[in-house]
């Protein structure tokens, strides 16, 4: 059987090779498109700047999409909207993964009253469902959304699968022989956790970082379906909640509806072929090696 | 102690905790928001241009005076926030202003849970299935390609898929109805008519449930069990099962399916929170009268009541379903906690 | 016809290899000529990878991916041959396999199901060899558990609910269910303490005895083999390098290899010290050219690295593959 696993992990570095490749694709698009929004034309942002819900014509660029009902240029809008729900993921992620890492490590490599307080902490927030609270979150504090604030809001729902995930890789890594062994050699607590813990926790801190842009996009998303997101701004998100609010699926303008969906659906699948390239490329080594 | 016990209280008290926790989360919330908010309230339910009893009109001052923190003391406000929130009780709805917020909630509780029921049965059965069947077998070209679908499928949440699939089937190929559905009082006196109610909840759920088993089945739980299933085709027990000259269907069922379920059971514990919220939105967008339709009017009036009412309802209703799954059902499936030593 | 002196199973060149890519193979069974005749207790021994657990594999006929095999198994049924490598494998999993061979796998404490019950592990394989309903399948396997000297009520119980002595026990009842003429064992006794050791294979001579069938013990475990095995292959780089009844093998041993292995058994009264054999194993996918034992031979000559020495009948019963004998 030893010999079946060779197999099987050799094709399965090539086939992350083309996922990643893949994956890494349509982040370049995606970035490119969104470093494009800082070429915009100021009035874009204005309602009612251009003649609204105008299908795509291909005379300039400000109309390759197509115009909103609000007036507003479809690419302009898109691109912006990229750019900020870009931000909005990885700030999330910056924060609420890092207080995941934090805490899983601690609730993981930690004995006692504190580990079990610390597990006691982060499945509540697992079970609990986060957009009903998140909703309450928004409707209180609607005044102070802001692109800042938002993925702050988010990492309070945001650090608790990470810390889980941490904290089990942790608990394996812990009750390893070469761990119990540099233990007993006389290192210290945190000389283990720096040396011979981390390397392995490192992998799976990136794919949860990833994991947790996708996460935080689609929650803000989610929000913004309700109209609880930053309604000043453009995000994919709130180019949704104007399509819905305006009836444009059934009024047929299918060039500001597509472009939003099709544009959050590269992003989650981008994201992700990266994000499961990444893991199963740590994976295997993480098992084998050491 | 027996580790079932163990697993119980530990599952007990992450219940209890989880309760807290969220209670208190929202009674924060609560406070945060300014006095002023509460008189804007007040303005909008008179403008709303319903009928204003006074008596009625007063209680509801009351009621939003208490709630949000403006009148009693601190601990009493504490308690009377424990007690709103555990009987659903936060006072009058503003859009039907007086019918008690509960009431109304109540009304479109019944579809949510028609769908959430259904869409998830199905899905994470249909999914499981898929996975063994397709992971074991001798033709490996359809389990490549469903887990190359699956990887498009799965991160992409129900909601952005439903506007995918109401665009199709909506406008270019008319299948479903968007017009939002009818809603019949839900009284339920007897078994017919809990039949003819489910059958009418079905017929309505069948789009935002297609989004919800599409995405769930063909990503969620394709995925974890097409994993799960190769590993345990590896196991010794399933080795020593092919020597013996078990059959492939029995190996699928028996074996490997029997063994992934304890694993898939805890992984759905976990997920009903995230079924939930995605469950929400979808409801929203297809304009099915459920909680998430419901949800929406409620927060574009700022409709209070009806939003913590929910809140509490939600809450409450996923830590009991992950509870009643992480404890009764995996200790009934898995034999080697349910008989141990 | 056959008659009760003909081998129960003939192998004839028999090849097992893994196939990990088109140009990597790995010959883990070289070349193989065995004959198994009934009621006989025969052992394969050699170090770990000498390809003997992959000979009976491939014996057997299980042969999961990368594990291709070649050559003639010729196993005796009623009044014929069958090669077990030309049918089908669904042919083997319905005729073949448990009702004719038998296989006990390593590592038998933990190869039951942990969610199905002792007495399903039975009647699963018995409702589909006798076409019987289940209950009757339960039937019979009560009985039948009583005869291998356990309680009626293990039928009842879940795998983790046992002892590992009484996993094993029932691991052995299960390859005996159907009474098939041979049964492989695969180092049975590795991972299990000296008592639970000597219960096993008490047990497995016992059955063997009174059923009269087959029992091929493959294992590294010299000292098994002397205690209980009546003829011994050594094996080695995928070739067997020596044959011979038990008793003869262990004292005196012909080919260098089997020197070493009998060597480090030890022995009441003997103080001499223990020599280790030098070397690993050969690299089975690049082996080495010549006798495959010859970089860690003692006796090696010019002659061992350019050839490989035939296995010829260095007397009646005794095989051996080595220049020094060969010349006879």
């Amino acid at each position: 059987m030893e010999r079946a696993r060779q197999i099987v992990t050799l094709t399965r570095s090539l086939l992350n090779f083309k996922r990643f490749k893949l994956g890494l694709i349509i982040i370049l698009f995606l970035v490119a498109l969104s470093v494009m929004s800082y070429f915009s034309p100021e009035q874009h942002r204005w309602w009612y700047s251009y003649p609204k819900d105008r299908p795509p014509q291909w005379s300039s660029l400000d109309l390759i999409l197509g115009t909103t009902t609000n007036g507003r240029p479809v690419f302009w809008a898109v691109s912006n909207a990229v750019t900020n729900s870009l931000y909005i993921g990885l700030f999330t992620a910056l924060i609420g993964s890092h207080v995941g890492l934090l805490v899983g490590l601690l609730a993981g490599t930690l004995r006692g009253r504190l580990e079990q307080a610390l597990i006691l902490l982060i499945d509540p927030f697992i079970v609990m469902p986060g957009l009903p609270i998140l909703i309450i979150f928004a409707l209180a504090l609607k005044q102070t959304m802001s692109i800042y604030t938002v993925p702050i809001i988010l990492s309070i729902i945001a650090w608790a699968w990470p810390a889980r995930n941490v904290r089990s890789i942790a608990l394996s890594v812990i009750h390893r022989d070469f761990v119990t062994i540099a233990s007993y050699s006389g290192i210290g607590f945190f000389n283990i956790l720096i040396y011979e813990v981390m390397p392995y926790i490192l992998g799976w801190h990136l794919t949860n970082f990833i994991n947790t842009i996708i996460w935080a996009i689609g929650m803000e998303t989610a929000l913004a379906i309700f109209g609880l997101s930053i309604l000043s701004e453009d995000t994919l998100g709130t180019m949704i909640y104007w399509i819905l609010n305006y009836g444009a699926v059934f009024r047929g303008l299918w060039w500001w509806v597509l472009p939003p969906v099709i544009l959050l659906v590269l992003i989650f699948v981008g994201f992700y072929l990266i994000s499961i390239s990444v893991s199963s490329y740590l994976n295997p080594r993480l098992r084998g090696g050491g | 102690m027996r580790p079932y016990v163990r697993h119980l209280i530990n599952r007990i008290l992450t219940l209890l905790i989880t309760l807290f926790l969220a209670f208190n989360i929202s009674y924060l919330l609560i406070r945060a928001i300014p006095t002023s908010a509460v008189d804007a309230m007040l303005n909008a339910i008179a403008q709303l241009g319903q009928r204003l009893d006074p008596e009625e009109y007063m209680r509801m001052r009351q009621v939003l005076y208490e709630l949000f923190g403006l009148s009693g003391s601190p601990i009493d406000q504490y308690f009377v926030y424990l007690r709103r929130f555990f009987t659903f009780d936060f006072g009058s709805s503003f859009i039907v202003f007086p019918s008690p917020a509960r009431e109304i909630v109540m009304r479109y509780l019944p579809w949510t849970i028609g769908l959430l029921l259904f869409a998830t049965a199905i899905a994470w059965l249909l999914g499981n299935i898929l996975g063994v069947v397709v992971s074991i077998s001798k033709k490996k070209t359809v389990g490549t390609l469903l887990e190359n679908i699956a990887l498009i499928l799965y991160p992409i949440p129900y909601y952005i898929f439903s506007l995918a699939l109401i665009y199709i089937f909506a406008y270019l190929i008319p299948i479903f109805s968007l017009s939002p559905a009818t809603m019949p009082p839900i009284e339920i006196a007897s078994i017919d008519e809990l039949i003819i109610v489910s059958l009418h909840i079905l017929k309505t759920a069948s789009a935002p449930a297609l989004s919800i088993i599409l995405i769930s089945a063909l990503g969620w739980w394709f995925i974890s069990s097409r994993t799960l299933s190769l590993a345990t085709m590896t196991e010794d027990y399933v080795i020593y099962a092919k020597l013996r000259g078990v059959g492939m269907g029995k190996i699928r069922s028996k074996y490997v399916l029997r063994s992934i379920m304890i694993p898939q059971i805890t992984a759905l514990s976990l997920a009903l929170g995230a079924i939930f919220s995605g469950a929400l939105v979808t409801e929203y967008i297809f304009a099915y009268p459920g909680l998430g339709s419901l949800l929406y009017q409620a927060i574009i009036i700022g409709d209070y009541p009806i939003a913590l009412t929910i809140l509490s309802l939600s809450i409450i209703g996923v830590a009991l379903s992950t509870f009643f799954l992480d404890a009764v059902v995996y200790y009934i499936v898995d034999p080697r906690i349910r008989f141990a030593r | 016809m056959l008659v009760e002196t003909d081998a129960v199973l003939k192998a004839v060149n028999v090849y097992g290899e893994y196939v990990l890519s088109p140009e990597i193979s790995i010959k883990a069974v070289n070349d193989v000529s065995i004959q198994l005749q009934r009621n006989e207790i025969v052992g394969i021994a050699g170090e770990s990878g000498c390809g003997k657990s992959t000979l009976i594999k491939v014996l057997y006929g299980f042969l999961d991916p990368p594990l291709t095999a070649r050559g003639k198994v010729m196993l005796g049924v009623t009044n014929n041959y069958i090669n077990i490598l030309s049918v089908s494998e669904d042919y083997r999993r319905e005729n073949i396999w448990w009702k004719n061979i038998s296989y006990i796998p390593q590592n038998s404490m933990n190869v039951l199901n942990p969610f199905m019950r002792i007495g399903d592990h039975f009647s699963e394989v018995l409702s589909k060899h006798l076409k019987i309903s289940k209950s009757e399948a339960y039937k019979i396997a009560e009985e039948y558990i009583g005869t291998m000297g356990l309680r009626k009520d293990v039928l009842k119980a879940f795998p983790h609910q046992l002892s590992g002595g009484m996993r094993q026990r029932i691991v052995v009842a299960l390859a005996l269910q159907l009474k098939p003429s041979i049964i492989f064992a695969d180092e049975p006794t590795t991972a299990v303490d000296v008592i639970l050791q000597k219960v096993l294979l008490q047990f497995l001579t016992e059955k063997q005895k009174e059923l009269q069938n087959t029992l091929v013990l493959v294992t590294h475990d010299m000292g098994v083999h002397a205690m209980i095995t009546q003829r011994m292959i050594v094996m080695y780089a995928g070739k067997i390098i020596e044959e011979a009844p038990t008793e003869n093998l262990f004292e005196d041993p012909k080919h260098p290899y089997t020197q070493a292995l009998v060597r480090s058994l030890p022995r009441l009264g003997d103080e001499s010290p223990k020599i280790g054999l030098g070397g690993v194993p050969p690299d089975l996918k690049n082996p080495p050219l010549g006798c495959k034992f010859h970089p860690r031979c003692p006796y090696a000559a010019d002659v061992c690295r350019k050839e490989e020495p035939p296995l010829i009948e260095y007397e009646k019963g005794w095989k051996v593959r080595c220049v020094l004998y060969s010349g006879r």
